[in-house]
């Protein structure tokens, strides 16, 4: 992996699905401030926490930086649940 | 103002960051028009140098489907979320579920805002209701 590489948040998507991936560098869209353009990964992993501790030793070096999960979103789902009703 | 948001299974997703005292995170939060209080959680926080003994206040969350849980409140140095920002913004530290985000945007920094969400289009139009409040 090259930290140096900038890249679309869609292709950093594409190139390490559904991990988490600590960014720095974001450059944002100045047509829409609600996402970034591009921003270089410092390191992925399984978990938020794996991938911190995989970009430890990185981070000293970067004030602004960001953990973020490539894959779908998992919300939680809220159901109707019947029994709730009953007294 | 216009910004398009990412969307998953009726969840609206933003961008945002935050800054403490030990340095700036940017997050990913869903938009939710529920929560009282924008929602962080408190590994995100630890990493820009806040703990609960910054806390404001003890608070238990509610949620629709579990049992009330405890979490705490305190003011985080900046907060900026689609294009606008505020200075000592109290949020919510509470864990929650892996889903993939950090927290949610919730109504504490909505109302200050009239915003139309066009789930169609993937576009908030957002405008400052209280111009002299919006940093």
């Amino acid at each position: 992996m090259s930290v140096n590489e900038r890249m679309p948040w869609k292709e950093i998507c594409d190139r390490y699905p559904e991990q988490w991936v600590v960014m720095v560098d974001h450059n944002w869209d100045d047509d829409s401030s609600s996402k970034p353009k591009t921003a270089r990964v410092l390191a992925t992993g399984a978990t938020c926490a794996e991938a911190k501790e995989r970009a430890r030793p990185l981070l000293a070096a970067n004030d602004r930086w960001g953990c973020h999960f490539t894959g779908p979103i998992r919300g939680p789902v809220f159901g109707y649940r019947p029994w709730l009703l009953l007294p | 103002m216009t910004f398009g948001f990412e969307r998953f299974r009726g969840m609206i997703v933003v961008w945002a960051w935050l800054r403490g005292p030990r340095g700036e995170r940017d997050v990913r939060l869903a938009l939710d028009t529920g929560a009282v209080k924008t929602l962080i959680r408190p590994d995100v926080l630890d990493d820009i140098g806040y703990s609960a003994r910054d806390g404001e206040d003890i608070t238990i969350i509610r949620t629709a489907n579990d049992a009330p849980e405890p979490g705490y409140t305190l003011r985080v140095q900046h907060f900026f979320a689609l294009g606008f920002g505020f200075s000592d913004f109290q949020i919510h530290a509470h864990d929650m579920p892996d889903y993939g985000i950090d927290g949610l945007l919730g109504m504490n920094f909505l109302e200050n805002f009239n915003f139309t969400v066009r789930p169609i289009d993937q576009q908030i139009d957002l405008e400052p209701a209280r111009p002299s409040s919006v940093a």
